[in-house]
């Protein structure tokens, strides 16, 4: 099973959101990273139809080559539902929608809110879920079908640490026959769970590989320093700085730069969090 | 199919709206009985109790022997209140009102002049069909075969009839004029349908249905269900009018041809009362179809469900409005409630042939009803960018 995006390129008016962008995906979980403005959208709409792409194409092929269709499951941003309909209805719903037939339809529904552990929550109306709950709820919805690629825009946001840690162990067994990709500008969400990550900026994939491969590059480039309290800011003003701890009256300063940025300062072992900081200029 | 009943679940068939439709029922018979329960309950008591006493000895087919003694009591009646000097005095025991003037009313006011236009019926449409016959040998003597071809229409239409019996018709004064109940409709329609788009793109549903390339089926989906919920209100609200003017005034003789009631002498159908109920349903459902297709499509290019809301009310308003000025048939409020169009012989020329008016009404709404449906598949919110 293959995603194949080929030369994908979107502009908006004079902005170019996605250029030229090609990967091929195969089963496994993809974390997708930018900036506000990235292209992250942009690349999800046209995998998922709702961005028509300026040119290039996308294709789903199976193990043997053959197009698949509607083999997709897509969990957006900021998702509240049909506040009346309880859960079990609403993946009724969605079982009508994607006219996807199970042999035994309230077991098929039950097992997949086990999965989410959604399992107890009965005839409640999902206008009385809390955001985690939704997001659960997402999660099932978009697994109707049996999708081979899901693809989850900003899962995590609005989410409290506990329900952050549960959608991703969820996200994490789905990965091992599917393609899974995650968007997000929440780097801790990629560092736990994703295979491969996709760096994204103004459009362009910035890199692409596993963790290791990418913080390895920027290998030399994180530093870490003392410096006085009351020079922080001026610090901060010329290095790109990832983290700050204050220590009375004075401060210890996580940055990445090219340069050695102070006599103390020693190199350190990058994270995902730097490498965004070194290829973005910003978290 | 089941696609259909999930968007009637999210926009109509919920308990709210059956809380709503209860209320506006209850409101519904109020209106109707204020109307005309009053004038026949203080005239002649409950329910007309009074006047239902001396009908049920007069009522069915019209025979001399039944005729005459009503006739001769007519006429002393009128004797004995001609002078204007008669007793004020209750009397049950004589009078079915109580009071002789009471019974004057009801006897040469009321029910003689119904048994009269029964009997005289014929003489009215044969004058009809004559007139009709006249004027078909005119247009066709100048060569206009438009004009003659729809007096020769006429002329069948009228010609042989006959009211067989005499039935209490004045419910169809309260049942075919009342039109408070589709004004319910519409806000029925407006509550239930204005949020039908907006509420996916607010519940962020639209991008998911957009992603599984069901857009189009959900778009024809929610149209089947507004068709649904607009039979449902068309035969909801035309028993609840129908169980109103039985409740107020008693309801009779559904089986009798509709020129059996005044207001319908000059009516060119023949259908009977039930027939005409029917066909009432059906035009009502296309009226409120059409309304419905056009609150679907404010819903669709509305930002969000207030908005919506406001644009639906804002077109009812402005349809409501026009028809105070122009009977258009172009217009579903002026055939929501299709009485008049059905009082009156009146043609439309459709590529040179005679229409009933009535007809072109449902062939134009079902027209309206085909372009707003093109409208909502294919125009407005958009899921794809």
């Amino acid at each position: 099973m293959e995603l194949s995006i080929r030369n994908v390129t979107k502009t908006y008016g004079k902005k170019r959101a996605l250029s030229n962008f090609s990967l091929d995906f195969k089963a496994g979980v993809y974390g997708l990273l930018g900036p506000n403005g990235a292209g992250k959208s942009t690349l999800i709409g046209t995998i998922t139809g709702l961005v028509k792409a300026d040119c290039g194409s996308v294709l789903f092929t199976d193990e043997d080559g053959n197009k698949l269709h509607n083999k997709l499951g897509y969990l957006p941003q900021y998702q509240s539902y049909y506040k009346n309909y309880s859960a079990p209805e609403f993946l009724r719903y969605m079982l009508a929608l994607k006219n996807y037939k199970p042999e035994n339809t309230s077991k098929y529904i039950s097992d997949l809110l086990e999965l989410v552990n959604l399992g107890d929550v009965g005839k409640k109306r999902i206008g009385t879920f809390s955001g985690g709950m939704k997001q659960r709820l997402g999660i099932a919805q978009a697994l109707i079908g049996e999708p081979s690629v899901l693809i989850f825009d900003e899962p995590t946001a609005g989410l409290d640490p506990k329900e952050r840690v549960r959608f991703r162990n969820i996200i994490s067994s789905l990965g091992s026959d599917r393609i899974v990709i995650l968007a997000t500008h929440i780097v801790s969400d990629i560092e736990y769970i994703a295979n491969e990550i996709i760096l994204l900026n103004d459009g362009v994939m910035v890199d692409f590989g596993t963790q290791r491969e990418i913080t390895e590059k920027i290998d030399g480039k994180v530093w870490e320093f003392v410096c006085d309290s009351h020079d922080v800011l001026e610090i901060m003003s010329k290095l790109r700085v990832s983290n700050v701890v204050s220590m009375g009256e004075q401060c210890k300063i996580r940055a990445v730069c090219d340069d050695k940025p102070s006599a103390n300062a020693k190199n350190i072992a990058p994270d995902l969090e730097d490498v965004c900081l070194y290829s973005f200029g910003e978290l | 199919m089941k696609i259909v009943y999930y968007e009637m679940r999210k926009s109509w068939f919920k308990i709210s709206t059956l809380i709503i439709l209860v209320i506006l029922t209850v409101l519904n018979f109020i209106q109707a009985d204020g109307t005309c329960g009053t004038y026949y309950n203080k005239t002649y008591g409950k329910r007309g109790e009074a006047y239902f006493a001396l009908y049920n000895t007069v009522c069915g087919e019209i025979s001399e022997e039944k005729i005459a003694p009503f006739r001769e009591r007519a006429n002393w009646l009128n004797n004995e209140v001609s002078d204007m000097v008669f007793s004020s005095e209750y009397r049950p025991d004589l009078y079915y009102t109580g009071y002789i003037f009471g019974d004057f009313n009801l006897y040469n006011v009321d029910i003689a002049p119904e048994i009269s236009y029964c009997a005289t019926y014929p003489n009215i449409s044969d004058k009809i069909a004559a007139n009709a016959a006249e004027c078909f040998h005119f247009y066709k003597s100048v060569g206009n075969d438009y004009e003659a071809e729809k007096y020769a229409m006429a002329y069948k239409m009228y010609q042989n009839r006959q009211i067989p019996e005499y039935r209490a018709t004045h419910w169809t004064n309260l049942f075919f004029n009342h039109d408070f109940s589709s004004l319910l409709c519409i806000i029925m329609l407006i509550l239930g349908l204005a949020n039908s788009f907006t509420n996916e793109r607010e519940s962020g549903m639209l991008q998911i249905i957009g992603s599984s390339g069901k857009s189009k089926s959900t778009t024809l989906a929610k149209i089947a269900s507004a068709a649904v919920y607009c039979l449902f209100l068309s035969v909801y609200f035309t028993a609840a009018d129908l169980a109103a003017a039985n409740i107020t005034l008693g309801v009779d003789g559904l089986d009798m041809p509709l020129y059996s009631a005044k207001m319908f002498q000059n009516t060119p159908f023949s259908f009977s009362f039930s027939e005409t109920i029917l066909l009432w349903i059906a035009v009502k459902f296309f009226a409120l179809f059409v309304v419905a297709l056009t609150i679907l499509f404010a819903s669709k290019i509305s930002p969000n469900t207030i908005i919506s809301i406001v644009l639906s009310f804002g077109f009812a308003l402005v349809l409501i409005i026009l028809t105070a000025v122009s009977k258009s048939i172009l217009n579903p409020f002026n055939i929501i409630v299709p009485t008049e169009l059905a009082e009156e012989f009146s043609v439309v020329n459709i590529f040179g042939q005679p229409v009933l008016t009535l007809w072109a009404a449902i062939i134009l709404s079902v027209v309206e009803c085909a372009v707003l449906c093109a409208a909502n598949t294919f125009i407005g919110q958009k899921s794809r960018r």
